[in-house]
């Protein structure tokens, strides 16, 4: 008695999927092999398909995938201000005061860590030498708190961060990265401790982090002091009604905890601050605590509204690169589609054979479309790197860094690293664009073979 | 299913003491009408045929008389325009889904074709599994069953080869070896000999009649020659769409 594990439609162990594996990957081995020609055009289309559309879902993941030292992104929230008059028309925005941070934020129950930055509108280019009369360096720097350093997990070469102490007293001290450090020192090692000169002011190093890839707006510099150190900074406070500032508010959220959690407890100090608007100003305005994530920050295709009732969420704004990728695979598929069509037609016997010997049409469909998927993985592999190759060489043109917002601030050189392409998420999406465009290309050649009654398959001439 | 009964002894069946019959393929009134916008083509006329089991049958007939036609109708891959057909004590039903007749033809039927039908991207033992992997046998057990009907058809030695480094002889005892894999009750071959000489032909009607001798496998065979075919048990002749013997 023959020994049958179960049906073909049921489930299946195993070894015997295995088995069905290791014989269509065979099958379709073989099949590149007999027809190079097919093969390799099959393997070029699918590849420039798949890098086109690896290219727009690399960018997404450098805007908003969890890369060094933005590790937390899908937890951080960026807290601004807007002010309309009470007619509603929109006056500006801002950001919040050295009190805010103090009395809205500090004691926040679902905030891991509150971090203040000065906005980048205040912050502009500066020069660093190590000594007066040695090559100066033009360097982008950022003010922070030292949360700062624990917001985004930077990972410290040498040293450490300024401490609250630097941030109260404003030492002129500073946190530089490893390629900073090169120029300067030429070295990493032993950095800590000297001093360098900063626009003529006298500065030490306290801490060295891997660099940063300029393409991360939010935690990327050359060098890091403490926000009381801008020359500017008694200034930037002039003028300005209680909570209302120049500095940037970034919570990294508890893990558990939402937006809307945050929203609850910061709703409390609206109506303190518009309390205290109006008594100072006469002035009878709106205050509108923007709290966005960081998706929102870098993605926004449906507007974003003044008061932050915005209902579109995270998905709805994923669609669009979606759909603008699936069209970037819909021509090609289309060609390829022809391809297989045409290959289908030559195989067309094959299937009777199989139809024959009591193969059903949605086990054979299924087997054209694994062995077909085999090609377009190949095609895949050499699109995924295709793209690599292609935002390399393109990632210091003008175009590219507009993708990223930094066309009104340049860099000389953006510097990549490899956990920018090389994650689980890119290698998903990149199987998932294969699987869509296989399943375009093969599932209706497959079909219209398959329909084919059995005699007249058998006897189709090759 | 047919009664048990005492029926004539063929050569081979001479030596037995009784021979019991069972009918194991019933075709019944079958017409086969193919039809275009201008012509009307009557491929089968009325046909009606019986096979015990055991039977090693011969179809013979010129070419376009219908042999093709009903070897193909007696294999559930052509649909009769009427008539019944019956094959191992189950009637076919014109109702039967297309994943039904897949896995009936799959546990009951063998094919054999006159151009080996082999798949030319995979080796031969992978073609010989073929009905296996059908059936849902897992892998290990498709490779020993795979080995022993290989062995059985003499191509050990060429079980890693594809069909391209086969010679015509060897490729038919390919097929037969995953004709025979599945186990199935009834063979139909179909011109098995046509493409090949007459030493390599008389090797595999040897071959056949060793299969319908030895395991007392049902065989249906469609041949133009008329020395092989006086070699099996039976013989029908058809002209026209009609059987005429």
């Amino acid at each position: 008695m023959e020994k049958t594990i179960n049906k073909q439609s049921g489930w299946q162990l195993p070894s015997q999927l295995w088995g069905r594996g290791s014989l269509y990957l065979r099958q379709a081995f073989a099949l590149i092999k007999e027809d190079k020609q097919f093969s390799f055009i099959y393997i070029a289309g699918t590849a420039v398909a798949i890098a086109s559309a690896m290219v727009v879902a690399l960018v997404l993941h450098i805007r908003m995938g969890n890369i060094y030292p933005e590790v937390n992104r899908d937890r951080t929230i960026y807290v601004g201000s807007n002010f309309t008059r009470s007619d509603g028309e929109y006056i500006g925005f801002s950001g919040y005061s050295p009190q805010a941070v103090e009395e809205m934020f500090s004691k926040l129950e679902c905030a891991e860590v509150v971090s203040a930055v000065i906005g980048p509108e205040y912050v502009f280019h500066f020069t660093v030498c190590k000594e007066i009369g040695q090559q100066e360096v033009s360097v982008s720097p950022k003010f922070t708190d030292p949360n700062f350093f624990r917001l985004y997990e930077f990972k410290f070469v040498e040293g450490k961060s300024y401490n609250e102490k630097n941030l109260k007293n404003a030492d002129r001290c500073v946190v530089i990265t490893d390629a900073l450090a090169r120029k300067l020192y030429g070295t990493t090692q032993g950095v800590v401790g000297q001093s360098m000169q900063l626009d003529y002011l006298p500065y030490r190093v306290v801490g060295v982090v891997k660099e940063v890839s300029p393409l991360l707006k939010d935690s990327a510099a050359d060098i890091y002091m403490p926000y009381t150190v801008q020359d500017q900074w008694a200034r930037l406070q002039d003028g300005r009604v209680g909570y209302v500032g120049s500095l940037e508010v970034r919570v990294l959220l508890k893990k558990g905890y939402t937006r809307e959690m945050l929203m609850d407890e910061l709703e409390p100090y609206k109506a303190k601050y518009l309390s205290m608007l109006k008594s100072t100003t006469k002035e009878d305005w709106n205050w509108y605590i923007q709290v966005r994530p960081h998706w929102r920050k870098t993605l926004n295709f449906f507007g974003e509204e003044v008061n932050d009732a915005s209902t579109t969420d995270l998905l709805a704004n994923l669609s669009m690169p979606a759909l603008f990728m699936l069209l970037l695979l819909l021509l090609p598929a289309i060609n390829l589609s022809g391809m297989v069509s045409n290959q289908m037609e030559a195989r067309v016997a094959e299937m009777g054979i199989r139809k024959a010997f009591g193969a059903k049409k949605r086990v054979l469909l299924n087997e054209v479309i694994q062995e077909n998927l085999v090609l377009t993985l190949c095609g895949g592999i050499v699109g995924y790197l295709l793209s690599w190759l292609f935002i390399t060489a393109v990632h210091n043109s003008a175009v590219f860094l507009l993708l990223f917002n930094r066309e009104e601030d340049p860099v000389e050189n953006v510097s990549l690293q490899l956990d920018m392409f090389f994650t689980p998420t890119l290698f998903l999406i990149a199987f998932v664009c294969c699987a869509v465009l296989n399943l375009m290309a093969a599932l209706i050649p497959a079909w219209k073979s398959l329909k084919k009654p059995i005699v007249e398959s058998l006897n189709q001439k090759k | 299913m047919a009664l048990p009964i005492m029926g004539e002894m063929s050569e081979g069946q001479r030596g037995s003491l009784i021979y019991i019959m069972e009918t194991i393929i019933k075709l019944t009134n079958i017409n086969k009408v193919y039809r275009t916008e201008e012509i009307e083509t009557q491929a089968l006329e009325n046909v009606n045929i019986e096979v015990e089991k055991g039977e090693f049958l011969s179809v013979m007939g010129p070419s376009g008389c219908g042999k093709s036609t009903l070897l193909n109708i007696m294999g559930l891959l052509d649909e009769p325009t009427s008539g019944e057909i019956e094959l191992c004590g189950t009637k076919i039903s014109p109702k039967l889904s297309d994943e039904r007749l897949a896995e009936f033809r799959n546990k009951t039927l063998g094919f054999v074709f006159q151009s080996f039908h082999l798949i030319s991207s995979l080796n031969v033992i992978d073609n010989v599994q073929l009905p296996l992997l059908y059936r849902g046998v897992g892998y290990s057990e498709r490779i020993r069953r795979a080995k022993e009907v290989i062995d059985r058809v003499g191509l050990s030695h060429r079980m890693k080869h594809t069909p391209v480094q086969l010679s015509g002889g060897q490729c038919q005892r390919v097929a037969i070896a995953r004709a025979i894999i599945g186990n199935p009750e009834i063979i139909l071959a179909d011109e098995p000999t046509g493409n090949l000489d007459s030493k390599m032909g008389a090797d595999i009607l040897g071959l056949l009649k060793q299969l319908n001798e030895e395991d007392g496998r049902t065989i249906v065979m469609v041949t133009h020659n008329e020395q092989q075919a006086m070699q099996t048990k039976r013989i029908i002749k058809f002209l026209d769409g009609r059987q005429i013997m």
